[in-house]
């Protein structure tokens, strides 16, 4: 445990060197990563944050401050295309630009919360499960 | 009685908007553009097993865990400790899955060739299924007794599956069906228990993340040998 708990960490086997880091905080998450590996998602301070693995460096944009970034709530998905960040908080699908961290959309999904987002593999559709038992799927038009 | 209506259970198309559609991914699903949020999904299935569905905080007694496989034609559903293979094409159940126990499926992935479905348990039992067969594969007990929340990963080239087991990541080559032995720092020990692992999509890096008892939470990752 080189710097502690507060670190996300990328270690190199064979070197053995830590070539990215970045400080985090006491409540973080890291979520996933987009298809080519060069970010990864997380949840930390109530707000869903990219992280950029080679650099350590944050992005300086937030895509949303969530009032509670629980990771039992669905964990934040990339799209195949890593343009689009689905996450969920109360219900609602919040749809997020992966690269200029704005809100696009949010989506009214569930009675209850929703437990677990799936992008399909062409990124055609999202779907969305949760505790009202119900299977959604979503698809929005291109552009 | 309630094995008898789970022997029953079925999928039901049940539209937003009321038509009978029966979900298809060769006609488009309803589609709006990204800045105008619909009033509600293109498709809603109503995934019935016969019990009444109410909010359920941990998420057990409502659908836990959803994935797509790789071709985009199946789901992968867990409710309680049953896991159920959605055809998208017909809406029906092609496969239903059982043999967890304590009703807490966590999380359900698809190897790369869709030929298993990974699934984790509350019973602390990771299980690999043939899809095609919805037999055991692959039956994992895991050794700490302490496996909350935990997911198991396919490697991208679907040669490995890892699996969190306490403090360590565990992993399976999969042509063998043996365990493979920790080499370097995969066989790092973890401050405490494994909630999540995951493999980076080029598939050289497998990581984990956990929590410790003041609630920090840290996520490291291993480059993996090629």
């Amino acid at each position: 445990m080189p710097d502690g708990y507060n670190n996300a960490s990328v270690f190199d086997v064979d070197t053995r060197s830590n070539p990215s880091f970045a400080r985090m905080q006491p409540s973080d998450v890291l979520l996933g990563y987009n298809p080519d590996g060069s970010f990864a998602l997380w949840t930390g301070n109530g707000q869903v944050q990219i992280f950029r693995v080679e650099t350590g460096n944050f992005r300086s944009r937030d895509l949303r401050t969530l009032g509670v970034a629980s990771p039992k709530l669905a964990q934040p998905q990339f799209s195949p295309d890593a343009k689009l960040v689905a996450f969920s908080c109360q219900g609602n699908i919040d749809l997020g630009d992966a690269d200029s961290g704005q809100l696009l959309t949010r989506l009214r999904a569930a009675d209850g919360s929703v437990n677990a987002l799936a992008f399909s593999p062409d990124g055609r559709v999202l779907a969305s499960v949760g505790d009202d038992a119900t299977i959604r799927l979503w698809s929005w038009a291109d552009g | 009685m309630f094995a008898e209506r789970l022997k029953n259970a079925k999928v039901q198309a049940e539209p937003a908007d009321g038509n009978q559609i029966r979900p298809s991914l060769d006609s488009p699903l309803l589609q709006f553009p990204l800045d105008k949020a619909p009033k509600g999904p293109a498709l809603a299935w109503k995934h019935d097993f016969g019990v009444l569905s109410r909010p359920f905080r941990t998420g057990v007694d409502g659908i836990g865990a959803v994935a797509f496989s790789p071709n985009g034609q199946d789901l992968a559903v867990a409710r309680g400790d049953v896991v159920e293979l959605c055809n998208l094409r017909d809406s029906a159940v092609t496969k239903t899955l059982r043999g967890h126990q304590m009703r807490g499926v966590f999380a359900v992935t698809f190897s790369p060739d869709r030929q298993y479905l990974a699934t984790t348990s509350a019973d602390s039992v990771v299980r690999m299924w043939r899809v095609t067969t919805g037999d055991v594969a692959l039956s994992i007990a895991r050794s700490s007794t302490y496996n909350h929340a935990n997911n198991a990963a396919f490697s991208p080239d679907g040669q490995i599956l890892a699996v969190g087991d306490g403090k360590t990541i565990r992993r399976w080559a999969l042509a063998a069906g043996e365990e493979t032995k920790p080499s370097g720092l995969v066989n790092y020990e973890y401050p405490t228990s494994i909630h999540a692992v995951s493999f980076s999509p080029d598939g050289l890096y497998l990581g984990g993340w956990v929590s410790v008892a003041n609630a920090r939470r840290i996520q490291q990752c291993f480059r993996l040998r090629r």
